[in-house]
């Protein structure tokens, strides 16, 4: 499973979400969307939105922390 | 502006809003930090919860208070980078809340342009996170072409 997270590197919500991922021995790219213009361009592209995290779960789109929704899509228990 | 003046200036604006910071203060001095290290870097206290593309114009939208924040605490009850709060709610974050999905105009460029949503999801004016138009008012400037991203459009 490949995940990725866009990320900045002051916002706490992100910070909440790569300790989640963490926790639950989840491995993550990290793209810090401040450094990135690229990525920065991705996440509007894909998302029609500027806020971050967003989570990248083999190609699904995950905006903000959501932990029910991480949960299912990682099929975690 | 230092940190503490910055939180000082943050809690009068908050007020004058009826909002308040969260009362959480580790989220509200990594906040904090975020804008200074991003006046310091780019000249503006950019939001550090959000993209920024080095448009000044488009990046403008973004400088906190955002944009976007007067609809997010109405919605959610709090800022995306969970800074400002509704004056009435306590908690710093629900982890299962869900963000709205914004992409009212937003385009299926695997699809070649196809709409994707064409209703708004509220009638009550101003679209602010519409990425085809911006800002848009009910779809009407998303329909003559406008777009702040032309990067990704290659509109004008």
């Amino acid at each position: 499973m490949k995940v990725r997270v866009y990320s900045a590197p002051w916002c706490p919500i992100c910070k909440m979400t790569k300790e989640w991922l963490k926790s639950h021995n989840i491995e993550f790219d990290d793209i810090n969307v401040q450094e990135d213009i690229k990525a920065s361009l991705y996440v509007i592209e894909k998302t029609g939105q500027t806020a971050v995290p967003v989570i990248e779960i083999d190609g699904q789109l995950i905006i903000g922390f959501n932990e029910e929704t991480l949960k299912e899509v990682l099929r975690i228990e | 502006m230092n940190k503490e003046e910055l939180r000082r200036y943050s809690e009068l604006y908050a007020e004058s809003q009826g909002y308040k910071l969260n009362p959480d203060k580790e989220t509200v001095d990594r906040v904090l930090e975020g804008l200074l290290e991003n006046e310091k870097r780019h000249g503006y206290r950019y939001c550090p919860c959000r993209v920024i593309i080095e448009k000044k114009d488009q990046d403008s939208r973004v400088i906190c208070p955002c944009e976007y924040h007067h609809r997010e605490i109405e919605e959610l009850g709090r800022c995306a980078c969970n800074f400002f709060l509704r004056r009435n709610v306590d908690r710093t974050l629900n982890t299962r809340e869900k963000m709205k999905d914004r992409r009212h105009y937003n385009w299926d460029i695997t699809n070649k342009g196809r709409l994707l949503f064409i209703e708004h999801s509220s009638q009550s004016g101003l679209c602010s996170n519409c990425i085809k138009c911006g800002i848009c008012e009910v779809g009407l400037k998303a329909r003559s072409g406008r777009t702040v991203f032309p990067e990704v459009f290659g509109a004008s």
